[in-house]
């Protein structure tokens, strides 16, 4: 078990070199959200700046900066939230409208789920764990010790170490930590203002991923006066 | 019967929709032309699910001309609302929607499970499966957010994007957008302006035919964001005010009434606060309050308390949704699986009785022979000297209502809930003046007695006379619990309600002691007397008592003795018992409401009503189809303290079609009957068998010269049909929506000849948006024929409405007329008694129609509406209303004045 867990860790994590060649030519995900310091690659392609509504394809890699967030809708309208700092891959297969698997490879960062229910599994993997929903909110992050961290905020999540293939189940205001060294899964429960805490994250992130508008007004020396108007991002790191 | 003018002008205006879809939050609409808000004391809605017993009471909301109440579905498993809307007035009349018997006959409306999500979200088309990604269908999406997109799913070869076609709001953008096969995708180029926008998705067929594949509306609305920030941030603070000045001439009354109202709400974190008030120059202290104030704070999941104007529940038999001018505070620990509850406040205000002042009269008493009684030793005319105490007009008094309660609960009601509640209502007897006698009076009122007058009555107080009306004093003691199980993710429920209810009609005479016994001719023994003492506290008791909790026996020599008893007049309970399972929502109810339940806090519930209610609803071709069918029945006189008992059956059945397709029709099937019998027939052998079905009493021969008067036979068949249909069309660009609906009431009294009744109501409505205009009108005509007094009464309404909705400069300005006109015509013709010709008998008696006293009214009103707004910008904005009413009796030559109303309105939002 421990030995297919990791195999299949080794899968997601490098899948995005192989995946030009099986990917269809039918996309899983678009772009819903995009906030610059965003970075999309097709299969092999090189990192580029995605606009809204870009389509994704299984095998297709997203990264954001220090500034950047993403919402990326599912084909099954299951929605997946990027935060800054994060790198993952995306896999997954629609085979018909209630038939579609998807898979997300956290190689670092947060990122906030939030999956439809449906017939399919929606899984995350990430280099110490995996976790699995049917119909749910969680947030799932990997530091650079990869950690991993699971915050069940609805529905139940099945986490399973990749190290040790042991396997538990965790329930709304239940956190799962991963050691990526022992492979052990601790267990905490939190707090309804940590569950707050948690949304309104990317709530806030969801503000400042709208651009805003900004009038400069330029003066000539004979006093005729221009407005440009220009559009700006806030800083994510301001007015949490 | 109302006064022509009345009826004719005040009506409240309603459409009740052809079903509601479950897991939402249902908004119900009253419209009464003619009436403002501050005309109002209260406007509530009365529902239940299905045939509850338990009415719950919602108040109504007034915004811009209508009345809005909200009811949450998201919990329901019933298969049926129930409803009627109440107005109470300030001058004390009661208006109603349905007009006629709302609380037997309310309106009811199919509940459906939700079909928005899967109809329209995803679907199918021919040959290709879709699911829309954004926006969502019939949602609202932030004008920065606007992307459409949609994926499909289909085998290669049944669909090729080229074909596919893509319009926005009617306009070909298929150039602009990514179309690829799988998904097709548009981006706007600028920032839309709010409003609705339309999608449709079209594709090209073998046969060179566009075919639609998913065709929806979305709402552009910048409020999204609005709310999205308000929740991405720890605090928040929104709200608004409105002050309004009005002009109305109504009944020829003219007058200026200003008005000001406020709401503010406030979150931080979980913490939430919210305040409101109205305050109206309309305000009169010989009323109950119309200014209104409130404020609510909530810490969390755990603690929250309302004070001032509230409307709380505590348990749905004894308060659930009546005013109370108190505080509400609540404590719920453990994820709310301990709960507890707290109140006091009042549900009446005190009304000071208005007396006139004491009079003196002097009467000489004259004699048969025309000369007046004189004394025999002076010789002096005999006077009877009195002094009377009378009440001013409209003088009469109310007693402060107090209330206090306490609740505690184990279980949130998610799987388990457990709650008992006690509750006391109390007229506080010294929040007025109530004058029983003499030394009571205040010297004010002995302002018309001179100093001679004075010093008699001092001298003889008994020689006073109240002829004042004084109220009663009440007193009402509550204890109740509730229980809910729930199981199997809802699909069991068992929902049950207990409780009884002391009422003391009059507790001015106090605690019932020994000496008040034995002047009422009766003994109790002293530790009687110290329980009942000892118990005043929670209740006065005394002979006054709805149901005394004590019974006389006689001890066989001549005297009575009082022992304790346990009326079970005074109790009411019910149990729900609901189950979904394969596509059925089965529902059992069984209710035992005694006579004497008579809570002073909910004079909404039934009373004197015993039985059981069965009902099953199917649902078929997921969910689009329901077939429901029910029986119940139910009695009356469960104490065996009425001359009969009647028990009424009813059978339902229905068949209801909510096809998901926008074009196709909706429609609702409706039938009912109900018998009712006491069990007695018709029958008095006085009168010849033709006669009988009209006899005003039941009379039987017992013997050669003696009779036994009977009940009067109740055995009646009534049948009830409805249809209600609505249907879609899309006409030139424009969305016409079209609903018509037919009732039918036939009630045949099987044994009395004058007890038919029939009615049936035709309704018409068209409602039409036109295109890319930002217009919306109205049509409606309804009809509707009545018959009673198997057809001795008739009465004939023909209404028509036009109205029209339009938004102007991007919404900032928003015009609402209507027109509405009615024609009322009704005939009566009253039932006399025959005495048959025998003048002393009074068994033989017989109704028959008094054609001479015939009457017939027929009025003709016009009620014309026009209001307009201005959003200055997102803070400020401005409104003025103007309503018309003219009534014109057409038989008659008296003037009904017209009735005018002019008002302003500031609303601040911030």
């Amino acid at each position: 078990m421990k030995l297919i867990l990791s195999l299949w860790t080794i899968f997601l994590m490098f899948t995005g070199v192989f995946s030009s060649s099986t990917a269809d030519d039918r996309p899983i995900a678009i772009i819903r959200r995009a906030k610059p310091d965003l970075w999309i690659k097709h299969g092999k392609g090189e990192w580029k700046a995605p606009s809204v509504a870009e389509q994704l394809f299984s095998g297709d890699s997203v990264k954001t900066g220090a500034e950047g967030y993403a919402a990326i809708q599912f084909m099954d309208n299951s929605l997946v939230k990027i935060k800054p700092n994060s790198i993952l891959a995306i896999m997954g297969e629609v085979r018909g409208k209630d038939n579609a698997s998807t898979r997300l490879a956290v190689q670092v960062g947060e990122v906030f789920l939030n999956v439809t229910k449906q017939k399919s599994d929606f899984e995350v993997g990430t280099p110490s764990a995996v976790a699995a929903v049917k119909g749910s909110k969680a947030q799932v992050g990997v530091d650079q010790q990869q950690t991993t961290v699971v915050e069940a905020l609805e529905g139940v999540w099945e986490v399973t170490s990749t190290v040790t293939g042991v396997s538990a189940k965790f329930t709304r205001g239940q956190k799962a930590t991963v050691q990526k060294s022992s492979g052990e899964i601790k267990r905490e429960k939190m707090t309804a203002s940590q569950m707050q805490q948690t949304s309104n994250s990317y709530n806030n992130l969801d503000k400042k991923s709208r651009p805003k508008t900004m009038k400069l007004r330029f003066s000539n020396k004979d006093g005729s006066v221009q407005e440009v108007e220009v559009e700006y991002f806030e800083a994510n790191s301001t007015g949490n | 019967m109302l006064p022509l003018a009345a009826a004719a002008q005040i009506s409240i205006v309603h459409t009740a929709p052809p079903n509601l879809e479950k897991s939402a939050i249902a908004s119900l609409v009253f419209r009464a032309p003619g009436v403002q808000q501050d005309q109002v004391v209260e406007a509530y809605l009365m529902y239940s699910f299905d045939i509850d017993a338990e009415k719950k009471r919602k108040p109504a909301v007034y915004k811009d001309g209508e009345f809005i109440v909200e009811i949450d579905l998201s919990s329901s498993t019933a298969g049926a609302l129930q409803y009627a809307f109440y107005l109470e007035m300030a001058g004390g009349s009661i208006m109603s929607f349905p007009e006629q018997d709302p609380q037997n006959n309310p309106v009811s409306v199919a509940l459906t499970d939700p079909q928005v999500t899967s109809k329209q979200r995803e679907g199918r088309a021919g040959k290709v499966d879709f699911t829309v990604l954004s926006p969502e269908p019939g949602g609202s999406v932030n004008p920065e957010d606007m992307v459409v997109a949609i994926t499909l799913f289909y085998k290669e070869g049944d669909a090729a994007a080229e074909n596919f076609q893509l319009k926005i709001n009617g306009k070909d953008v298929t150039s602009e957008a990514d179309v690829t096969p799988y998904l097709i995708s548009w981006v706007p180029k600028e920032v839309p302006a709010e409003g609705n926008i339309s999608v449709e998705l079209s594709m090209k067929n073998d046969k060179g035919r566009m075919i639609s594949l998913v065709n929806f509306k979305s709402k552009v609305s910048k409020k999204v964001q609005a709310d999205k920030d308000a929740s991405a941030s720890k605090g928040m603070v929104v709200g608004n005010g409105e002050l309004a000045a009005r002009n109305q001439s109504i009944a020829g009354n003219s007058q200026d009434i200003y008005r000001g109202n406020f709401s503010l709400n406030a979150r931080y974190g979980s913490t939430r606060f919210a305040a409101n008030g109205l305050a109206t120059s309309l305000e009169n202290n010989r009323l109950q309050p119309q200014n209104r104030y409130g404020a609510e704070l909530y810490l969390g999941k755990w603690f929250e308390v309302q004070g001032g104007h509230i409307y709380p529940t505590l348990n749905n038999l004894i308060l659930s949704g009546q005013r109370v001018y108190g505080v509400n505070a609540g404590l719920y620990l453990f994820n709310r699986n301990i709960g507890f509850q707290a109140m006091a406040g009042e549900i009446n205000r005190k009304v000071a009785n208005l007396y006139t002042p004491v009079q003196y009269r002097e009467q000489y008493t004259v004699l048969s022979t025309g000369d007046t009684l004189k004394d025999a030793a002076t010789g002096a005319p005999v006077v009877n000297r009195s002094f009377e105490l009378g009440g001013q007009a409209n003088g009469f008094g109310t007693y402060t209502r107090k209330l206090y309660a306490g609740r505690f609960n184990i279980g949130n009601g998610r799987l388990f809930g457990f709650g008992i509640s006690a509750m006391k209502v109390e007229d506080d007897t010294t929040s007025i003046l109530n004058i029983n006698r003499f030394n009571q009076v205040p010297v004010s009122l002995l302002s018309g007695l001179n100093t001679d007058q004075r010093a008699r009555l001092a001298a003889n107080p008994d020689s006073l006379s109240i002829t004042a009306p004084a109220p009663q004093a009440k007193g009402n003691f509550m204890v109740a619990s509730d229980l809910v199980i729930n199981a199997h993710k809802g699909r069991f429920r068992l929902a049950a309600d207990g409780a009884v209810s002391l009422l003391n009609d009059d507790i001015g005479p106090g605690v019932l002691n020994q000496q008040r016994a034995a002047d009422l001719g009766f003994d109790i023994d002293e530790d009687i007397a110290d329980i009942l003492d000892q118990i005043s506290t929670l209740i006065i008791i005394n002979e006054n008592m709805k149901a005394l909790p004590i019974k006389f026996e006689d001890n066989g020599d001549g005297t009575f003795e009082t022992v304790p008893f346990v009326p079970m007049g005074i109790f009411a309970g019910q149990a729900t018992l609901s189950l979904n399972y394969f596509g059925n929502n089965i529902s059992a109810q069984y209710m035992w409401m005694g006579p004497e339940f008579t809570p002073l806090s909910n004079t909404a519930v039934r009373r004197d009503i015993a039985g059981f209610s069965v009902n099953d609803r199917i649902r078929l071709f997921r969910n689009r189809v329901y077939i429901t069918g029910g029986y119940d029945q139910f009695s009356d006189n469960l104490l065996g303290t009425l001359e009969a008992t009647t028990t009424t059956t009813s059978y339902r059945g229905g068949l209801g079609w909510y096809p998901f397709k926008s074009h196709l029709p909706r429609i609702n099937l409706n039938y009912r009957f109900q018998n009712r019998d006491n069990g007695f027939r018709a029958e008095n052998f006085l009168l010849d068998a033709a006669l009988r079905s009209r006899a005003v009493r039941s009379v039987r021969s017992v013997t050669a010269d003696s009779s036994a008067l009977l009940p009067n036979a109740r055995f009646s068949d009534t049948y009830q049909y409805s249809a209600t249909i609505t249907q879609q069309i899309k006409l030139l660009g424009t969305i016409q929506d079209l609903t018509a609906g037919y009732t039918l009431i036939d009630t045949r009294d099987r044994e009395f000849f004058y007890g038919n009744f029939y009615s049936d109501i035709y309704t018409f409505g068209l409602t039409s948006r036109w295109g890319k205009l930002p217009l919306k009108t109205t049509a409606n005509v309804t009809m509707n024929n009545s018959k009673a007094l198997s057809g001795l009464n008739t009465v004939n309404i023909m209404g028509y409405s036009l109205g029209a909705e339009l938004l102007l400069f991007d919404g900032k300005v928003q015009i609402n007329t209507d027109v509405a006109l009615a024609t009322n015509k009704v005939t009566n013709i009253e039932l006399a008694i025959s005495d048959n010709n025998t003048a002393d008998e009074v068994l033989d008696d017989y109704f028959v129609p008094n054609y001479d006293n015939k009457t017939v009214t027929e009025s003709l009103s016009y009620i014309m509406n026009a209001s307009a707004r201005y959003n200055i910008n997102r803070y400020h904005a401005f409104a003025v209303l103007f309503n018309y009413t003219q009534v014109e009796n057409k038989l008659a030559t008296g003037v009904i004045p017209n009735d005018q109303i002019l008002q302003a309105r500031y609303i601040l939002n911030f």
